[in-house]
C-alpha cells in the first residue's frame, strides 16, 4: 500500500460520496456530451463517445456501484482514463479538485459497501476521508456489482 | 549465416523475388503457348539474372546456384541451342515452384535452404543434351561474345562522372551485315559521339576491329555526357549503314555488373527481327532495357501500416469536414448578411474539394491493379489442365481494374476455389466436349470491372453447368432441407444450396476438389468482405459466378437509417432495396414474421427490440419502411423508422473493451459528431436464419395464376392507366435529383444517380405525346430493363401490381393511333382500361414514325 505523499489525485463526486483517481491514470477530463448507447453490451457501459475522432467507451460509475444513474447536469464530467492502452471514459457527477494524501489506509474489509471492491485504499484529508479508486478493477472484466442491473 | 537475414533488405529482396517469379511464370507460359520469341526469352533471362544477382547479395547460396543453372539453360534457349520442349518447361516450372517455396519458408523465418541437387542435376542433364546435339548450322564461325570490362581507371572516371551529375551510357551499335568498312563506320560513330561527350571506353577497341575477321558488327561505346538518349540517337541516325542503336544507362547500381564483365547480348542472330521493327517506325529502334531508368515511373515502397495511419487521418478529416458543413449551414442561416459568412462558405467549399481529392488520392495509393492477383492464375490453370487431362483456355479481362490491396489478398482464396471448381467440375473432358459439339478446349473467362463503388468479378465457364438434381439429392441427404422445402424452392434457390457445407456434385474426391468444402469457404470469405455472390447456371452451357465486393474496407458508403432516436448505418453494398410495407402484407410463418415482396417471402426483422430502442410514435403506423439487406445469396427485410440518406462513413471499431456486440459491426462518427453504429448485416442475416426464400404457393394469393395471365405493374400518366410486365421491372424509386444531360434525345430527362449507378430517365409523357404535368409527391421513377439496358421512366403515380388475363386483352386500334407500335395491347375489364406499353418500341432512341392519315 503506498504510503501517500507526493502522488496526486483527482477528487470526483458521485452523489454525496467522494472518490479519488490517481492522476497518472487520467488522460483528460471532458464535459458531458452525447453518448451513443451500445445495445446488448454490458449493463454498466453507458455507450460510446466521439473523442476527437476516436471512439471511446464510457462506463457509468453509478451503475458500476449498483446505484441508479444520477441525471446529467452542468457539473457532470467524463473522466477519460487509460486502461490497457485504450482510452475509457467514466461518468462522475462532478470533479472537485486535485489533492494529495498524507496517509492512505487500507480499504475496509467489508465488501458489502457500495462499490467496495473497486476501492484501493482510503485517503485521509483534513475534512474527512476519500476512497481511492482502482481503475484496473473498475474497468476490469470481473463481475459487476450484483445490484447494478437495478440501476 | 549472414548478416542480411535480419536486415531491412530482406523485405525488399523478398518483394523483388516475388515480382521476378511472377514474371518468370508469365513468360514461361507465353513460351509454352506461343513458342519462343526473342522478347520473351530476353525477359525470362533478365528475371533469372536478377534473381541470381540478388540471391548472391543476400547470401542464399543454393538459390544462387539454382538460378545460375536456370540462367544458363535460358542462355541456351536464347542461343537457339535448345528447343523449348514440354519436359524442359516442366523442369523450369518446378524450379520456380521450388524458389516460391523457399520464399515462403524465408518469410516464415526458416533460413535453411533446402536441397537443390535433384533439380540441379536435371537442369544439368538438359544443358548437356543441348551441347551434344547439333542444333543450328552456323554459316560462319561465331564471333566471340563481347565482354565489357572496366579497368580501375575507367571505373573511377565513370564514378566521378556519375557523382558530378553526368549521364553515363553504354551505346550498343550494330552495323549492317553488308557494310564492308566497319572500322570506318565505327570511327565515324566515335567522332559523332565525341561531339556529345567523352568516350570513356569502347568494346572492342577500334584498332582491333580492322584486323578481326570475326568482328560481329557490334560495338559498345561507354559515353559520359550531359545529353539525353533521344538526342544521341537522333545524331547517330545521320550515319548510314547502322543496323540498330541501343542505349543502356549505367548508374551506380549496375556499374558493378559491368565491372564483373558483362556480356553484350548477341544481337547477331536476331537481326532479322530487328530489321523488321526498324522499317515501319524509326523510333522503335530504341529498345529500353529494364536497367535504364528512363520510362519506368518512379516508385517508392511504403509500409502499408503507414498508409493505413494516413488513411485514418483522412477519415477524421472527412468527419470534421462534414461537421464543418453542418455548422456552416447553420451559421449562414443565422448571419445571412454578415460579410464573413461568404468567406466561410468559400473556405468550406474549397476545403471540401481538397478533402475529397485527398481521400481519393489516399485510396488510390492503396489500390493495386487486380493483375497482381490474376497474374497467378494462368499458371495455376496450366497445372490444373495437366492434372485433369483437360484443355483449358483462361481468358482474363479487365486486369487493370484497381482495388484495395487488402482486398486483393482477401479475395484470392475464393477466386482460387471457384476457378478450381470450374476447371475440375465445370469443364468436361475434351472427348465429352467434342461429343457434344463443343470445342475441345474449354474456356474460362475471368473478368473484373468497376460498378459504382464496387468491384465485380465474374468467372464464367462453358462447361456442363451445375447439376441441380445432384445438389438437391446431396442437400436432402445431408439433412439441410426437407423434401417439402425442396419442392417449394426455385431453380435458383436450389443452385444456391451449393454454398452449404458438404455439398458437392463431383463424382469423386480428387486432388483438385470435390470435398464440398470449397463453396462453403468461398461464401464465408465473400461475406467477410461485405460482398455478394451469385450463380447463374445453364445445363451444358456453363456456369457464371458473380462476386461483388466493395472497393475498400476502411471507408464505405452506407445507408443511414433511424430507429427511434438513434441513427444506424447499413453498408450500401448490402442494401438491395427500400420499400414501404403495409401491415396486411406481414404474415407469421412458424412463429416468425415474414413479409411478401414481389412474390417472395422474406424474413422480417424488427430491429427495435433487438437493439433496445423505442419506436417513435405509433408502433402500428403505416406504412412501415423496410430495407432489404442482402449478403451473398440471402435476403432479409429490416423494419426501420426512417431512412435518412446515404453517406460515406469511416469504419471504426468499438474497441476491445466493448468487444463484439450482437447486431453491430462497428461504429462511425456522423456529421453532427455523434457516434452511430454500423449494423452487422452478416449477424442479422445469419440470425434471421432463412437460407432460402420460399415462394408463396400460388393459391395463397387468392388469385389463380393461370398460364394465360401475366403480372403487370400499373401506373398512371396524365390520368390514364398504363401497364408494363413486372418481369421487366427492377425497382421503383422516388424521384431523386435529375441531372440534365447535354445533347440528349428530347425524350431523355437526364440521368439519375442511384447508389452510385447512373440511369437515364425517359419522359414517357412527351414520348406519348401528352402534356407535361410536372413532378408531384407521387411521381416515381421505374427502373426497368429494356432491350438489355437498365433505364428509368418517369411516371405520375404507381398504382399496383396485378394479374392481367390475356382473355381481356385487345389489340390496339391501329387506325386511331399516331404510333400504334408503342402500345402492345389494351386491357379492358369492367371499369378498367389499361394501356399495355411496349417499352422496347417506346424507348427506341430513333423511333420510327408511322404516319397515318
Amino acid at each position: 500500500m503506498p504510503a501517500g505523499g507526493s502522488e496526486q489525485y483527482i477528487v470526483s463526486r458521485l452523489g454525496s460520496e467522494r472518490h479519488a483517481i490517481n492522476i497518472r491514470d487520467i488522460e483528460e477530463i471532458i464535459k458531458m456530451q452525447h453518448i451513443t448507447a451500445v445495445p446488448n453490451s454490458k449493463p454498466f457501459i453507458r455507450g460510446v463517445i466521439n473523442l476527437r475522432g476516436r471512439i471511446v467507451p464510457v462506463i457509468s460509475m453509478c451503475r458500476r456501484f449498483g446505484i441508479s444513474d444520477t441525471p446529467a447536469d452542468a457539473q457532470s464530467r467524463i473522466v477519460v482514463v487509460r486502461y490497457r492502452q485504450e482510452a475509457m471514459g467514466v461518468i462522475v457527477d462532478a470533479v472537485e479538485k486535485v489533492t494529495s494524501f498524507e496517509e492512505i489506509e487500507p480499504p475496509l474489509e467489508d465488501h458489502d459497501t457500495v462499490g467496495g471492491k473497486y476501492i484501493e485504499g482510503i485517503g485521509q484529508v483534513t475534512d474527512g476521508m476519500i476512497s481511492i479508486l482502482n481503475i484496473q478493477r473498475l474497468f476490469g472484466d470481473g463481475e459487476s456489482y450484483e445490484g447494478c442491473d437495478k440501476g | 549465416m549472414n548478416d542480411f537475414y535480419n536486415s531491412e533488405y530482406l523485405g525488399v529482396f523478398l518483394d523483388e523475388m516475388d515480382e521476378q517469379l511472377q514474371c518468370l511464370d508469365e513468360s514461361l507460359l507465353i513460351l509454352e503457348n506461343s513458342g519462343s520469341h526473342l522478347e520473351t526469352i530476353q525477359k525470362i533471362f533478365r528475371a533469372a539474372h536478377t534473381l541470381k544477382g540478388s540471391s548472391a547479395v543476400m547470401g542464399f547460396k543454393q538459390l544462387n546456384r539454382l538460378t545460375h543453372q536456370m540462367e544458363s539453360v535460358f542462355e541456351l534457349i536464347r542461343g537457339g541451342q535448345l528447343s523449348v520442349a514440354n519436359e524442359l518447361l516442366n523442369i523450369l516450372f518446378e524450379c520456380i515452384d521450388f524458389i516460391k517455396q523457399l520464399r515462403c519458408s524465408i518469410l516464415a523465418g526458416v533460413m535453411e535452404e533446402e536441397d537443390i541437387s535433384a533439380l540441379m542435376s536435371r537442369l544439368e542433364a538438359i544443358k548437356n543434351s543441348a551441347v551434344s546435339s547439333p542444333v543450328e548450322q552456323e554459316v560462319k564461325p561465331q564471333a566471340p561474345a563481347l565482354h565489357i570490362l572496366f579497368n580501375s581507371i575507367q571505373k573511377e572516371k565513370i564514378e566521378t562522372a556519375l557523382a558530378d551529375g553526368y549521364e553515363v551510357m553504354a551505346i550498343h551499335i550494330h552495323m549492317a551485315e553488308e557494310e564492308s568498312m566497319k572500322y570506318v563506320r565505327a570511327k565515324l560513330v566515335e567522332i559523332n559521339l565525341t561531339e556529345h561527350g567523352e568516350i570513356a571506353a569502347c568494346y572492342p577497341e577500334l584498332e582491333l576491329i580492322e584486323q578481326d575477321d570475326l568482328f560481329s558488327g557490334t560495338v559498345v561505346y561507354i559515353l559520359i555526357t550531359r545529353q539525353g538518349q533521344q538526342d544521341i540517337i537522333q545524331s547517330l541516325k545521320q550515319i548510314s549503314q547502322l543496323d540498330s542503336i541501343h542505349i543502356e544507362y549505367i548508374t551506380n547500381l549496375n556499374l558493378d555488373t559491368f565491372l564483373e564483365g558483362k556480356e553484350v547480348p548477341g544481337i547477331e542472330k536476331n537481326k532479322g527481327s530487328i530489321r523488321e521493327l526498324r522499317e515501319p517506325a524509326k523510333a522503335k529502334e530504341i529498345t529500353v532495357l529494364p536497367e535504364s531508368k528512363v520510362q519506368v515511373p518512379q516508385t517508392v515502397r511504403v509500409d502499408v501500416e503507414r498508409l493505413e495511419e494516413l488513411l485514418n487521418l483522412v477519415g477524421e478529416l472527412i468527419i470534421d469536414n462534414t461537421r464543418l458543413h453542418s455548422i456552416r449551414a447553420r451559421l449562414s442561416e443565422q448571419f445571412k448578411n454578415h460579410s464573413d459568412i461568404n468567406d466561410l462558405n468559400d473556405i468550406a467549399g474549397h476545403l471540401n474539394t481538397v478533402v475529397s481529392d485527398l481521400q481519393e488520392g489516399m485510396m488510390k495509393t492503396r489500390m493495386l491493379p487486380i493483375e497482381h492477383l490474376f497474374g497467378r492464375f494462368p499458371r495455376m490453370m496450366r497445372d490444373l489442365a495437366q492434372k485433369s487431362n483437360k484443355e483449358i483456355e483462361l481468358r482474363i479481362e479487365g486486369k487493370e481494374t484497381e482495388l484495395d490491396r487488402t482486398l486483393i489478398e482477401e479475395i484470392s482464396d475464393p477466386l482460387i476455389h471457384i476457378l478450381r471448381n470450374s476447371a475440375d467440375h465445370g469443364l468436361e473432358l475434351p472427348e465429352e466436349r467434342a461429343a457434344m459439339g463443343k470445342p475441345r478446349k474449354g474456356t474460362i473467362v475471368l473478368r473484373a470491372s468497376h460498378q459504382g463503388n464496387m468491384i465485380v468479378i465474374t468467372i464464367a465457364d462453358d462447361g456442363r453447368g451445375i447439376d441441380v438434381e445432384k445438389v438437391k439429392e446431396m442437400a436432402l441427404r445431408k439433412g439441410y432441407v426437407t423434401a417439402d422445402e425442396l419442392a417449394q424452392m426455385t431453380e435458383k434457390e436450389l443452385v444456391l444450396l451449393i454454398f452449404r457445407s458438404g455439398i458437392s456434385t463431383a463424382q469423386k474426391v480428387t486432388d483438385l476438389s470435390g470435398r464440398g468444402v470449397g463453396m462453403d469457404i468461398v461464401k464465408s470469405h465473400i461475406e467477410k468482405l461485405n460482398g455478394v455472390i451469385d450463380i447463374e447456371t445453364t445445363p451444358n452451357e456453363g456456369t457464371v459466378f458473380t462476386i461483388k465486393v466493395p472497393l475498400t474496407l476502411a471507408i464505405i458508403r452506407s445507408l443511414l437509417v433511424k430507429l427511434g432516436t438513434s441513427t444506424f448505418a447499413v453498408p450500401l453494398v448490402n442494401v438491395i432495396e427500400i420499400f414501404r410495407l403495409r401491415n396486411e402484407d406481414i404474415l407469421t410463418v412458424q412463429g416468425r414474421e415474414v413479409c411478401k415482396f414481389r412474390n417472395q417471402v422474406l424474413p422480417l426483422v424488427r430491429l427495435h427490440r433487438k437493439l433496445q430502442v423505442q419506436t417513435e410514435g405509433d408502433p402500428d403506423k403505416e406504412p412501415l419502411y423496410v430495407v432489404i439487406i442482402g449478403l451473398a445469396d440471402k435476403r432479409v427485410c429490416l423494419v426501420v423508422d426512417q431512412t435518412i440518406g446515404n453517406q460515406e462513413i469511416v469504419i471504426k471499431s468499438l474497441g476491445s473493451y466493448i468487444g463484439n456486440v450482437p447486431y453491430l459491426a462497428g461504429a462511425t462518427i456522423l456529421g453532427d459528431g455523434h457516434v452511430a453504429h454500423i449494423l452487422d448485416v452478416r449477424y442479422i442475416i445469419r440470425e434471421a436464419g432463412s437460407h432460402y426464400e420460399a415462394r408463396l404457393p400460388a393459391a395463397s394469393e387468392g388469385e389463380t395464376a393461370d398460364s394465360q395471365s401475366e403480372k403487370y405493374i400499373t401506373f398512371s400518366l396524365s390520368g390514364m392507366d398504363f401497364a408494363v410486365p413486372i418481369r421487366k421491372m427492377k425497382e421503383i424509386v422516388p424521384v431523386p435529383e435529375i441531372h440534365l444531360l447535354a445533347s440528349a434525345s428530347v425524350y431523355v430527362l437526364g440521368m439519375i444517380n442511384l447508389r452510385g449507378l447512373l440511369f437515364p430517365v425517359y419522359d414517357l409523357q412527351s414520348r406519348l405525346g401528352m402534356g407535361d404535368h410536372g413532378l408531384s409527391s407521387s411521381s416515381r421513377i421505374l427502373i426497368c430493363e429494356v432491350s438489355g439496358h437498365e433505364i428509368g421512366v418517369l411516371v405520375d403515380k404507381v398504382s399496383k401490381v396485378c394479374l392481367l388475363s390475356r382473355a381481356h386483352l385487345e389489340p390496339a386500334p391501329e387506325q386511331l393511333l399516331q404510333n400504334s407500335e408503342l402500345l402492345e395491347a389494351i386491357y379492358k375489364d369492367n371499369q378498367q382500361f389499361i394501356h399495355l406499353l411496349n417499352l422496347e418500341k417506346t424507348l427506341n432512341l430513333e423511333p420510327k414514325r408511322k404516319e397515318v392519315g
